[in-house]
Parts: structure tokens; sequence; C-alpha cells
């Protein structure tokens, strides 16, 4: 290549802005060029075997890249939407909610709708606070007075039954054998199994066609439960609670009682008062007691 | 040798690592001149790779392989540097940067450091096709496709590079240079 050769190249170049170069001509200009000692950047001597074994490698790309990177992320929301699932799900089983009462004992307390609850002796009843909110629903075992208040519908199961009111006062007992002693409004019972049905309204029961009289369950209002009462106020409340009469009553003066006695046990009602104070009882007649100081 | 798309798509791993060894060193170079950071330039040419492969399936084959990777490699390397700056850039406001090896023990070559000052008059853009075109031989069809500009307007850039470097005396100190070379060999 001469160098007028190179020259008219150029001169080709710069005077006709539209000038397309021959493929010669080209090959001159490039070879021109190449003999400028450009500085082209190399990589240095292991960084390109280092971005090879990073993109085909097990870290970055390739097969596992799409599996890896991606599906990681999309197993990540999955595993945290998981968690907080489970994490819901403890928060609210958290809320479970359980009441029982053993041998002569009775509990009151009042549901977040406001509702209450009086529980009989050997009875439990449980709830999911959470839940509550949404659904009124309640499980229960022995016997328990509800004092509903009106609102969405509300529904005590039993191992046996589902009884549904709106609102209303009612009474379940299943210690024996199970029952729903309706006081007010209207109580639908329905058995598990769905064979029985029945509507209750004021005064009556499920068990029974009989109407009844009380406006609650008798054992409700006896709040035989004494904290630091004086011993003589205990035995005068026997003696109404059992329709008795007890002599040599002055012996319990100046002495108190914390705890309750049943009300359906007199013997043991008795001998629950008296034998922290170490005295025992006789009877002189049926409804006639004595108290000694042993 | 030619790289087959179809092999590629079909996950044939030592064909990826072919297509990644054949481009790699140009790649490599061609973004340095745009921003002197090893790191970035490392990191996008894998990030090119990546991409390409995860869009293996619905992306057609590219007319030219080696201009379709320049172009994505400018286009990434063109979005971080507006991410670096707050007030977005022109495009033609880009660096691109061509440098004479004056590590060279040559004398004589040292002369050509001189063409380093002819260099340093053209425009980032003229820089660009003028290192593309005569010193990496792309043609111009790729270049086009590599600045996402038409062909004429690459042989524009070409000529106007030319007649600014003519202006300058240097310019036949260039060609004096080169003739010498040439019939010295």
């Amino acid at each position: 290549m001469k160098e007028v050769e190179l020259i008219n190249i150029l001169e080709k170049i710069s005077s006709d802005d539209g000038y397309t170069l021959s493929f010669e001509e080209e090959i001159h200009l490039k070879e021109a060029f190449s003999h400028i000692p450009l500085l082209d950047e190399k990589p240095g001597e292991n960084v390109l075997d280092e971005m090879e074994e990073r993109l085909f490698s097990k870290n970055i790309i390739f097969e596992k890249s799409e599996k890896r990177i991606i599906h990681w992320r999309r197993y990540l929301s999955v595993a945290a939407l998981i968690a907080v699932l489970f994490g819901c799900g403890l928060w609210i089983k958290n809320m479970d909610m359980k009441y029982v009462t053993g041998s002569n004992e009775q509990l009151a307390f009042v549901l977040p709708d406001k509702s209450e609850v009086k529980l009989n002796e050997n009875s439990s009843v449980e709830y999911n606070k959470f839940l509550f909110y949404f659904n009124r629903n309640i499980s229960m075992k022995g016997e328990a007075y509800y004092i509903v208040t009106k609102g969405q519908k509300f529904t005590v199961e039993t191992p046996t039954h589902l009884i549904s009111v709106l609102g209303t006062r009612f009474m379940v007992s299943e210690t024996d054998k199970f029952d729903v002693f309706c006081y007010e409004g209207k109580v639908l019972v329905e058995s598990l199994d769905k064979k029985e049905k029945k509507i209750l309204t004021k005064g009556r029961s499920f068990g029974s066609d009989k109407v009844m009289l009380e406006d609650e369950p008798t054992w409700v209002s006896h709040k035989y439960v004494f904290n630091s009462a004086p011993l003589i106020d205990v035995v005068e409340a026997l003696e109404k609670e059992y329709k008795i009469s007890i002599e040599n009553k002055e012996i319990c003066k100046g002495l108190s009682f914390t705890g309750a006695f049943p009300v359906n046990n007199l013997n043991l009602a008795l001998d629950l008062i008296l034998a922290p104070y170490n005295m025992s009882w006789e009877q002189i007649q049926s409804d006639h007691y004595k108290i000694k100081n042993n | 040798m030619q790289i087959s798309w179809d092999k590629l798509r079909n996950n044939d791993e030592q064909e990826w690592k072919n297509l990644f060894r054949q481009h790699a060193e140009f790649l490599y170079a061609y973004g340095m001149k745009f921003a002197h950071n090893e790191d970035l330039v490392k990191d996008i040419i894998q990030e090119l790779f990546i991409t390409i492969y995860e869009k293996r399936n619905s992306l057609s084959e590219p007319v030219s392989m080696r201009a379709y990777l320049c172009m994505s490699l400018r286009n990434r390397l063109i979005n971080e540097f507006k991410k670096e700056q707050a007030v977005s850039l022109e495009e033609s406001d880009y660096s691109f940067t061509l440098y004479i090896d004056d590590e060279s023990a040559d004398e004589e070559e040292k002369q050509y450091k001189k063409i380093q000052n002819l260099l340093n008059k053209l425009t980032s853009r003229q820089r660009e096709v003028v290192y593309l075109k005569y010193f990496k031989g792309l043609s111009n069809e790729e270049i086009a496709l590599t600045l996402g500009i038409n062909k004429q307007s690459v042989a524009n850039l070409l000529s106007e590079a030319i007649r600014q470097m003519k202006k300058d005396a240097s310019f036949i100190l260039f060609l004096l240079l080169i003739l010498r070379r040439i019939i010295g060999l």
C-alpha cells in the first residue's frame, strides 16, 4: 500500500459524507489503524476464569440459576406466608380460654360480648377469645347457666347437643342426663346427629313438658363462698340453706371462715365448716343438729 | 467459531462457555473504555450473560451476536451512569476514552503517542465508532445496531472523525509512521 492510496482514501471520506469505502479500502484503513498501539484493557490473568467459574458453577447461573435465584425468592415468600399464618394460628390458639370447676366450686365470668356464664361444680367451658368476636361459640361440659346479650347467633356445644340462641337466659346441664332449661327468650336445641330438635320458650325445658316456675337455676343463687366471714354467719347460712336448726352456735363466736360448702350434701357441708376448728356435730332430730368441741 | 443458537437454547453448557470465551475479552476491553471500573464492567458482563440465558427461549437469534452483546453492554453501562448521576445525562455526555499504550519500549512507537492528541479531539461518539470500526473491525451494520442508530449515521460519524483528525498536522505524521512501518516490513 502506498501513502498516496491511503491519502486518497482519506480524501474520499472527508470530501463526501455519503462515500462508502470499498472492501479493499476499508482493509487498508484498518491496517493503518492496527499499527497504533492502542491500550486495550485486558482482563487480568484469572479474571475470565473467575467469571466463567461464577457464571457456570453452582453459584450464579445456568441450570440452577433459574431455580436457585428466582425460585428461592418464590419459596421465600411462601415460607414467609406460612410462618405468618403459623404465627397467627399460634396467636389465635393462645387466646383459647378455659374455665374449669372442681367439686363444690362455682364460677361466674363474663364473655367478651358481656354475656354472663355461671358454671356449676365439675363443669368446664371453653372458647376462643379472638374467634368469639366473629362467632359466638362456646363448648361446655357439665352444668352452666347463660345470660346471653342480644346479638349474633350464640351457640353452645356439648358433646351431644348444639344449643343456639340470639339472646336469652338458659341453663344447660349434662351432668346426669342432657337437659336445657329456658328462663327467657327462645332456645333452639339440636342433637349433633340432627335426630332431635326442639325449640324451647320461657319456662320450658328440653327433657320434660312441665312448666318451670323458677326464674333461674336454684344453684345459681347459692353463693356459699366465704372469705374471712364470721363462722357464726356461715353456720346460719347453712341452717337457712338446708332448712335445719343448729344448737350451740355460740362456740363459733370470734372465729372466721374462708371457703365454701356444698348445697346438696349436709353431712359434708358440716364437716367442711367445722373440721378446721376441731369441732364436730351430731344429729338430734331430723332437722335438728348440735355442734360440739372435741 | 460459529456459535449455534440452537445449542444455546438447548442449554448446551459447552456452547455457553464458548460464547462467553469468544466475546468476554472484547466486551471487557470495550466496557473499560466507558468507565475504568473493572468491578462494574465485570458485573455487567455477567449480568448480560445471565439475562441472555434467562431469555434464551423468548429471544430470537440476534443477527450479530457480537453487536447484540455490545449493544446490551453499552446500554447497561449508560444506565448505570445515569443512576449514579442525579441529573440525567444526555446520551452524548457519556465518556469514551482511548489511550495509546505508552508502556511500549519501542522508541519509534513512542511517536504514536502524538496520536493520543488526535484521538482526544474527537467526541466520545466519534471515538467509539472509530474504535469499533478500525480497531475492532465491526461492520457499519454492527455499529449501527450497537449504538442504536442507522447505518448512514455511522458512516457520517466515521467521516466526521477522519476529517477532524486530518485537520491536525500530526495526522500526516501518523500516516508517515504507518507507511514507514509497512515498508519497513
